[in-house]
């Protein structure tokens, strides 16, 4: 067989042999690099939270792996959808930790979706990065980057009690853990405060007019509405607003976005948070800064000049960032080096300083009062201080 | 006695919105027999035009800009409603259980085009009125009085329309006994394109009554036709005066209820209370159907 042999067919196979060993050196490397899961809702109604939480991750990532990654190994995201489903959480959990390997999971915003990929890490000794605030959850496999109960509405009810009121008024999603855990920590704080609780209703999950409601609470003329409506935090606030309710309206639930896509409506509310996009710290001021940059075109959306960030956002970049240092101060990525690791990481976070509280799986950092500006950007008005995380939730 | 009042005004809002959803799914089930998902998405699409005018102002204040809206998203849902009826509906007439397939995937199309065009933020909408008013003896928020007031109107045309036009009476003879009205000269399938658009315009207008009380979403509709299906069911398939009975009937008992019970049990009694009522009067509080229809097999 000459040279003359060599057909255009042949010569083509050729070519993608040699391509493919150029290519090998480059597989090598992937294969080294150390695998971390996104699994969160990147479509149906929680979309827009699940694909801000995707780019922090990316972010994060980036940013880790430009300073020269984990002891020299690259960092790579493995993303899934999580269909905002419980069962498709399952599969895509599984299959993260079980082909791909990633180290850890996080980008899951609702509390099923979390138990769903927390079930699949606990049989395969890995770590559930969970970035939404909850109801005190504790695991020994998960670890929550947003506000326990204890951290969120006990320090923010006696706050309110100095400060603003001392009759509430609850309206919230009627979920076990809202009735039961969210409810029973407000009250018997405003109980200890000398407080009264003026009334509660729980609405299911799909209740789009509050109309009713607001006429019973108007009745009831508390100083404060606590509001907790969590799948349409936005219809509860305009038609607050456009009853002209006279009570301070106060919220786990508010942050740029919601403000930006209320109109008016928000301005004065008040929230209860671990990050802002205002928050004065450089960490913060670099995040909001690199976000900026390399999301401008993910939504035409600017508050104070800057794209709208969500406060999950913050908590997933700050989950990577836990996570890379837990890698390095562990030594390694099986269970019991990132165990240790995670014990013993300082982060500077855009928040400010976190530490990990590994006995009830949250973060110790300070509690924010953020209150909902004209410009709908989000004002710090008081820090509540750094609370020690409590399991109020389910342990185990 | 302002209190009354206002539990009233809150149930004519409801009722309002769900009846301007349901009227057009009551026309397009009793002629075609066609169960259209995708109908919620015309809600979504009334809501979506009055957030891309007010944006884009065309140098007109917002609140000048509803009114533009208020008009021209009828007539895009018309549009879209007359595209998907040529483009997909009528080649199912006959294959009822197909179309509800094929308008499951018009409806997640369509979701998935409004995310791409729009992105999947909620957009902002203003209301052309703000504040309280005093009417009736009540202290109630002047957008909702505009929404009853605009919804009543529509609504009473609709009504006027079908029992009173040509165009009516040819509408209730289709929905009637297809077959025979066809006989007597009635073009059908021209008058159930006009129908589907119509009630398609109508669901759109109800879009942007309700997008400055709602988030404006891509799946806002979604929220609004499992209501609107369980309202036709009640109020009678085929008729528009069973649609607004149904309404007053859902969204009555789910106010008032929410004002004794727990929001949660308000809306499970609402439900029991619709099973009950359908045990007992199967074709609905105002049957569309006749005798004929019935004969045919479809009562």
């Amino acid at each position: 067989m000459g040279l003359s042999t060599i057909t255009r067919r042949r010569f083509g196979g050729l070519a993608v042999g040699l391509a493919g060993a150029a290519a090998f050196p480059r597989a090598l490397r992937a294969a080294e690099a150390i695998r971390i899961g996104f699994l969160g809702p990147l479509s149906g109604a929680l979309a827009f939270v699940g694909q801000t939480n995707q780019n922090c991750l990316d972010l994060a990532v980036s940013e880790i792996n430009e300073a020269g990654g984990i002891a020299g190994r690259m960092l790579e995201v493995i993303a899934e959808d999580s269909q905002m489903s419980t069962k498709t959480t399952l599969d895509k959990a599984r299959k993260l930790f079980q082909s791909d390997g990633v180290v850890a999971v996080t980008g899951m915003v609702l509390p099923s979706e979390r138990e769903a990929a927390l079930s699949i890490a606990a049989q395969v000794k890995r770590y559930v990065l969970f970035p939404n605030f909850d109801e005190g959850r504790c695991h020994p496999n998960l670890i929550c980057t947003g506000l326990s109960i204890n951290q969120s509405t006990v320090p923010m009810v006696r706050w309110l009690t100095s400060n603003v009121g001392k009759k509430i008024y609850v309206i919230a999603s009627d979920l076990a853990t809202n009735r039961q855990i969210m409810l029973g920590s407000l009250k018997a704080e405003l109980d200890a405060q000398g407080g009264t609780l003026a009334g509660a209703q729980f609405f299911p999950f799909g209740a789009r007019d509050f109309g009713p409601a607001l006429q019973q609470v108007a009745a009831a003329n508390p100083d404060i509405v606590w509001h907790a409506i969590g799948d349409d935090p936005i219809t509860f606030v305009k038609q607050y607003a456009s009853f002209g309710m006279k009570p301070q309206l106060v919220t786990p639930l508010v942050h740029e976005s919601i403000a930006a896509a209320t109109e008016d409506a928000s301005v004065g509310n008040i929230g209860v948070e671990s990050s802002y996009m205002s928050v004065d710290t450089e960490a913060n001021r670099a995040f909001i800064d690199a976000y900026s940059r390399r999301f401008a075109d993910f939504t035409p959306r600017r508050v104070r000049g800057k794209v709208v960030m969500l406060p999950h956002g913050e908590k997933t970049y700050v989950a990577a960032k836990l996570l890379s240092e837990a890698i390095r101060l562990g030594g390694g990525t099986d269970y019991d080096a990132l165990r240790s690791g995670f014990g013993k990481v300082t982060l500077a976070a855009p928040r400010g300083t976190v530490k990990v509280d590994l006995a009830a799986s949250h973060l110790v950092c300070d509690t924010l009062v953020g209150k909902v500006m004209p410009d709908r950007g989000i004002d710090v008005i008081a820090r509540l201080g750094a609370i020690a995380p409590v399991c109020t939730g389910a342990k185990g | 006695m302002s209190g009354t009042v206002v539990v009233i005004l809150n149930a004519l809002t409801l009722i309002s919105i769900l009846a301007l959803v349901a009227i057009g799914l009551a026309i397009v089930f009793g002629m075609m027999d066609v169960m259209n998902l995708a109908h919620g998405e015309f809600v979504t699409i009334g809501a979506y035009t009055l957030s891309f005018v007010q944006a884009a102002r065309w140098m007109l204040p917002p609140e000048t800009a509803y009114w533009v809206a208020l008009v021209l998203a009828p007539l895009i849902g018309a549009l879209v409603g007359l595209i998907i009826e040529w483009a997909v509906i009528r080649r199912l007439y006959h294959r009822p259980l197909d179309t509800i397939l094929a308008t499951f995937g018009i409806s997640l199309i369509l979701q998935k085009l409004i995310e791409l065009s729009f992105g999947a933020l909620p957009q902002v909408v203003v209301a052309p009125v703000s504040g309280m008013v005093d009417l009736f003896g009540a202290h109630y928020p002047a957008y909702r009085f505009l929404i009853i007031a605009l919804g009543g109107v529509v609504i009473a045309a609709t009504l006027a329309a079908f029992r009173w036009t040509q165009f009516g009476v040819d509408l209730r003879a289709v929905i009637q006994n297809r077959a025979m009205a066809e006989s007597l000269g009635i073009d059908a399938k021209r008058l159930t394109r006009i129908a589907f658009a119509g009630g398609s315009a109508l669901a759109s207008l109800a879009g942007v009554l309700l997008a400055p009380l709602a988030s404006v979403e891509t799946h806002l509709g979604t929220f609004y036709i499992g209501k609107a299906f369980f309202v036709v069911i009640l109020g009678g398939i085929g008729s528009v005066l069973g649609s607004v009975a149904g309404s007053v009937l859902v969204g009555g008992a789910e106010t008032l209820l929410n004002y004794e019970l727990d929001p949660s049990l308000a809306s499970a009694l609402v439900l029991a209370l619709a099973i009950v009522l359908v045990r007992l009067r199967p074709r609905g509080i105002v049957p569309g159907y006749s005798a004929a229809h019935e004969l045919l097999g479809k009562g």
